[in-house]
């Protein structure tokens, strides 16, 4: 009898847990997608497959202002997408600090501080500005740039090529980064979930 | 009353319960997110209140009651004199225990922030384990104890007139 208490028992808490797990599930499934989960924070709202990896936070600072943050990875692909958006009072310090003027200006400076980051494993590895342009996200005008960063990224003593998207764009008073990365074969294989996040986010 | 070598038999079966809580916590916490990550949902736990909850009741039964019962089995196993007072002392201490360690080697505000998941349900857990473990092996003892009663009962009164 007591044996049996403590199987219906294990057995219960797993099943708990389960339905637990499933009615957030339900919840937070995307309506336009079935296998994409829907983020929402106060900052953005977004869409990512289900078995990708995701954390947001929100970073709060009462001078310099609040900036909402997401980073969605791939379980099984070294590429990742991060989004970051920061209020007025944050894309106001952010600028000034780093004498930045224009989306423009802020896409080459963050390619110029993850090749700087590359640059700490492999001095050898070069920055090549692939593809400029401008696009449409969350119904504003963007400005991107796609860049190749040869032998930018170590994995296990061999290094490879780095490709990242870098998007930027002023919402309102708002500024959003959309950053994409990974290994170039990665990067590539993951593009067409990095279109269809970009397609689904809001700011 | 407790004897000292029913007392001795319940702080081993502590210190089993909180060596299997020692053993299985990591495990326990891995397993979740690799079973979601097997089922393709490794996303769900960016949902972090609900998908802690979710942990909080996967952990008590996976760990919690498990390391109870392993516990109460062992006092279950060496004595059946005062389980309802013994087999409290079991889960008790590896509650006791496994908060030291976590205490010293974490963060203590994590008991703060997650009050279900680091104190509710592991005392509980432990404590009804323990209970069910020691009665595992004592059950039959504790029915015919019940059965023979009445007839004892009856012979005093006999004797009585």
């Amino acid at each position: 009898m007591p044996l049996l208490a403590f199987l219906v028992l294990l057995a219960g808490s797993c099943l708990a847990s389960f339905a637990v797990i499933y009615y957030t599930l339900v919840t937070n499934q995307s309506t336009n997608r079935p296998d994409y989960f829907r983020l929402r924070s106060e900052f953005f709202e977004t869409e990512f497959p289900m078995s990708w990896f995701a954390v947001t936070w929100v970073n709060k600072n009462e001078t310099t202002g609040s900036i909402g943050e997401a980073v969605i990875a791939s379980t099984n692909l070294f590429a990742a997408l991060a989004l970051r958006v920061y209020d007025e009072g944050a894309a106001r310090s952010y600028l000034a600090e780093n004498r930045l003027t224009d989306p423009f200006s802020v896409v080459v400076f963050e390619a110029n501080r993850l090749y700087n980051w590359s640059l700490q494993d492999n001095s050898n590895a070069t920055l090549t500005f692939v593809e400029n342009g401008t696009t449409s996200v969350s119904g504003y005008e963007a400005v991107f740039s796609r860049v190749l960063i040869k032998g930018g990224i170590k994995q296990e003593e061999a290094f490879y090529n780095l490709t990242s998207m870098f998007i930027v764009f002023r919402a309102q008073q708002r500024l959003a980064e959309i950053v994409s990365w990974g290994k170039e074969e990665d990067w590539r294989l993951a593009q067409e979930t990095f279109k269809a996040i970009l397609g689904l986010t809001k700011v | 009353m407790p004897e000292r070598g029913d007392l001795l038999h319940a702080a081993i079966g502590g210190g089993i319960c909180f060596l299997t809580m020692a053993v299985l916590v990591d495990i326990g916490q891995i397993a979740l997110e690799q079973i979601l990550s097997t089922l393709g949902i490794a996303g769900v736990m960016v949902f972090h209140d609900q998908i802690l909850i979710a942990k909080a009741i996967f952990t008590f039964g996976l760990i919690f009651l498990t390391s109870g019962f392993l516990g109460g089995l062992y006092v279950g196993y060496q004595t059946d004199e005062n389980l309802r007072t013994i087999l409290a002392i079991p889960g008790v201490i590896g509650f006791v225990a496994l908060t030291v360690l976590i205490a010293v080697l974490g963060n203590p505000s994590v008991f703060y922030s997650d009050i279900l998941g680091r104190i509710v349900f592991p005392l509980f857990g432990n404590i009804v384990g323990s209970y069910l473990g020691g009665y595992t092996l004592n059950w039959s003892t504790e029915e015919e104890e019940e059965e023979e009663l009445p007839s004892t009962q009856k012979l005093s009164l006999d004797l009585g007139k």
